[in-house]
């Protein structure tokens, strides 16, 4: 492994690849990189984490800039459910020497599972929501901008709810050191009944928050590498700017079923790894 | 930074500083790193890892500012409920960073 042209060939369009899709789907794109960088570039699995985290970062910033600017991202919900991903991290944390850990990824698989079962059954059935007490003393209704309607006002039911389930997002996130985007999109939308791209652009912009605590760990372990970390963040930083600014070209339904796939594919992996069939 | 629409703004700018800083400094890193051996480059006394890991400080730090950010402005309107939240939302990220290194 050298800082080699070979490397950046390979790693800049699969990293741009992953920050595309992160950002339209609210996702870090840490759950594509980190197979590409161990399985086919060999890099070890804890500096591909280190990348990782990092490349979250970027995702989140660099799509928050447009999501944030036009409305999309709901930052009193991100910080209502925040509340619940730090509380979840720090159990996370406590619990993950105590546990084992095949058998919380045969679980985790089958949580993602269910939650692929959800949105797809839920495709082309979406109903708004009112704000339920909490939500409406929290004051979590926003708005967002439909391709069809215009800008629509939605409210956020389920708070409670919500904010149980992102304890268990934040739990999850630090046990298998994803961003947990995975997580809190399913949540928001299915739950929370926040439409699709505001739930997107909301993830987004709260991984970020867990991300940088996790990534000032790995420096400090000492697995966050320039030369693995410089051309991976690059990449996913242009490839969120892109992917956020035509997200307004998707319909909704579209980026349900692109989640849906996404949610399958980490499910399969996380039971095969489970399994003890994958590294 | 009163209404939410001034925060949405002031967070947005921030954002775009926080990235375009830190992709011009991995981009220069990127680009030293193939020359890291020239002589002129050697001259300049920059150091390309130096240059990646300050683009890496650079972007961690932007969510942590957003936060703050988001701190400032709940307590200009005096959202106290905000201001416990976000208060405990930076008490987690530096318990996590602490828990983690131990």
């Amino acid at each position: 492994m050298d800082n080699s042209i070979f490397f950046l060939l390979f790693t800049l369009p699969v990293s741009f690849a992953a920050g595309f899709l992160g950002a339209l789907l609210g996702i870090g794109g840490g759950v594509i990189l980190i197979p590409f960088l161990v399985l086919f570039m060999g890099v070890p699995v804890h500096y591909a984490i280190g990348a990782g985290m990092v490349a979250v970062i970027a995702t989140s910033t660099a799509s928050g800039i447009s999501y944030v600017k036009g409305g999309a991202t709901n930052i009193k919900l991100s910080m209502f459910l925040e509340a619940g991903t730090v509380a979840g991290a720090l159990i996370g944390a406590l619990l993950a020497a105590r546990l084992d850990e095949y058998v919380l990824e045969i679980l985790f698989s089958l949580v993602i599972f269910y939650c692929a079962f959800v949105m797809f059954s839920s495709m082309g059935k979406f109903r708004r929501a009112w704000n339920d007490k909490v939500a409406e003393r929290f004051d979590l209704g926003h708005h967002h901008h439909d391709p069809v309607h215009g800008k629509q006002k939605y409210g956020v039911t389920n708070s409670i709810s919500g904010l149980f389930g992102s304890v268990a997002a934040g739990c999850i996130s630090c046990l298998f050191g994803i961003g947990g985007g995975v997580v809190k999109v399913p949540l928001m939308n299915q739950l929370m009944k926040v439409p699709m791209k505001a739930a997107a652009a909301t993830s987004n912009f709260m991984i970020g928050v867990t991300a940088a605590t996790g990534s000032l760990v790995f420096i400090g372990l000492g697995y966050v590498v320039p030369w693995i970390v410089a051309p991976v963040t690059f990449g996913v930083g242009l490839g969120s700017l892109i992917g956020s600014r035509t997200s307004h070209k998707f319909h909704p339904e579209t980026l349900k079923l692109l989640f849906v796939l996404l949610l399958v594919y980490v499910g399969i992996r996380m039971a095969l790894k489970g399994l003890g069939w994958m590294v | 930074m009163k209404t939410r629409e001034e925060l949405e703004h002031r967070v947005s700018m921030l954002m775009m500083f926080g990235l375009g800083l830190s992709m011009i400094l991995l981009a220069s890193s990127i680009t030293l790193s193939f020359f890291s051996t020239e002589s002129w480059v050697l001259s300049l006394g920059i150091e390309w890892e130096r240059l990646a890991i300050a683009g890496v400080l650079v972007l961690i730090a932007t969510p942590i500012i957003r936060v703050l950010f988001c701190l400032h402005h709940f307590a200009a309107v005096r959202d106290w409920k905000y201001i416990v939240l976000t208060i405990w939302v930076l008490f987690g990220m530096v318990l996590g960073v602490v828990l983690g290194a131990a």
